[in-house]
């Protein structure tokens, strides 16, 4: 009897204590830089190769959006003027290491297209197939020494934009080439993000 | 007989209150840290680390202010500290492959070390 009343109160013990246990860990995000950062500084120029544009609908032309960015925003970010260079990423052989700082790249599109069901809401309830597409956007970029043909930063990214308009092309760019020059200047700029980490109790 | 019995409680009280100031400074410091106060905090773990207190807590929490400061060199080797004293911690372990693909964004570490307790959680369930 007293055996058994023993063997609860350590069961019931344990469950207490069990119950009790936190985890050993508070989470915590600290501010972090990205180390893909570009010395802007270091080069006497910068110029822009223009982006060869790829696999894009005959209707819509994105040049002039992305020259736009190249040209007028970048150089606002880098806190350096930006001239347009044509040299489809080939090296210069007059020029001298850091001298010339080359920005260029490829950029590709995919559409798909989908029929949706739509309910149009009224005095009677109509169901009809509407006609959406689903956009990605693929953009490379690199930043190329001209004088060696070194790559100093180069990198693909993607982005989707899925139930897009197909009447307003020009809107569904944008809202995508903002979307991915947002994450590249955020890494090669070195911009901050957080990153969780585990600190112990 | 009764002086020496005085001066040992004066001895062990004494070392109470220096344990308890120090596990006081390194819960301090966790505090701090969650407000974001890092610095102040690297400050308190410091000091817990000087009155003597060596755990793999103190040492890991360091390493991630040294981070927060940007030293990452220094907080690569207090990690690997922390390691030392607690070789089986899994927390220690992805804080370090965390700061690794910090020194080498290419190395795929973290994702590594996901696979690897993948495996290790599979092996357990066969068993």
């Amino acid at each position: 009897m007293r055996r058994s009343i023993i063997i609860a109160i350590a069961v019931i013990t344990a469950f207490m204590i069990g119950s009790c246990r936190t985890q050993p860990v508070n989470i915590v995000r600290i501010p972090v830089k990205s180390s893909t950062t570009i010395d802007f500084l270091k080069y006497k120029d910068v110029a822009y190769d223009p982006v060869k544009v790829e696999k894009f609908p005959s209707e819509y032309d994105p040049g002039p959006s992305i020259d736009y960015f190249f040209l007028n925003e970048l150089p606002k970010m880098i806190k350096k003027p930006i001239k347009r260079q044509i040299l489809e990423g080939k090296p210069v052989s007059d020029l001298k290491e850091g001298e010339l700082l080359l920005i260029g790249g490829e950029i590709s599109l995919k559409i798909k297209e989908r029929n949706v069901i739509d309910e149009q809401k009224g005095k009677k309830k109509r169901r009809i197939f509407v006609k959406i597409e689903n956009w990605e956007l693929q953009l490379e970029i690199f930043f190329r020494d001209a004088a060696t043909g070194k790559d100093i930063f180069s990198k693909k990214l993607k982005e989707t934009y899925n139930g897009a308009d197909r009447k307003k092309p020009d809107y569904n760019f944008e809202f995508l080439f903002r979307k991915i020059t947002e994450k590249f200047v955020k890494l090669f700029m070195g911009l901050g993000r957080l990153e969780t980490r585990y600190l112990m109790k | 007989m009764k002086q020496i019995t005085l001066i040992l409680l004066v001895v062990f009280f004494l070392a109470g209150c220096s344990a308890n100031r120090v596990n006081t400074e390194f819960k301090f410091g966790n505090k701090l840290a969650k407000r974001g106060l890092w610095k102040e905090a690297y400050y308190r773990w410091s000091r817990a680390l000087k009155d003597g207190e060596n755990s793999a807590a103190i040492h890991n929490n360091i390493a991630i202010s040294l981070e927060f400061q940007n030293k990452l060199k220094e907080a690569e080797s207090e990690y690997q500290k922390a390691l030392k004293l607690s070789p089986g911690s899994e927390y220690i372990k992805r804080n370090i492959s965390r700061l690794k693909k910090r020194i080498n964004p290419d190395t795929e570490s973290d994702s590594q070390e996901r696979k690897d307790l993948k495996m290790k959680k599979g092996k357990g369930r066969r068993k």
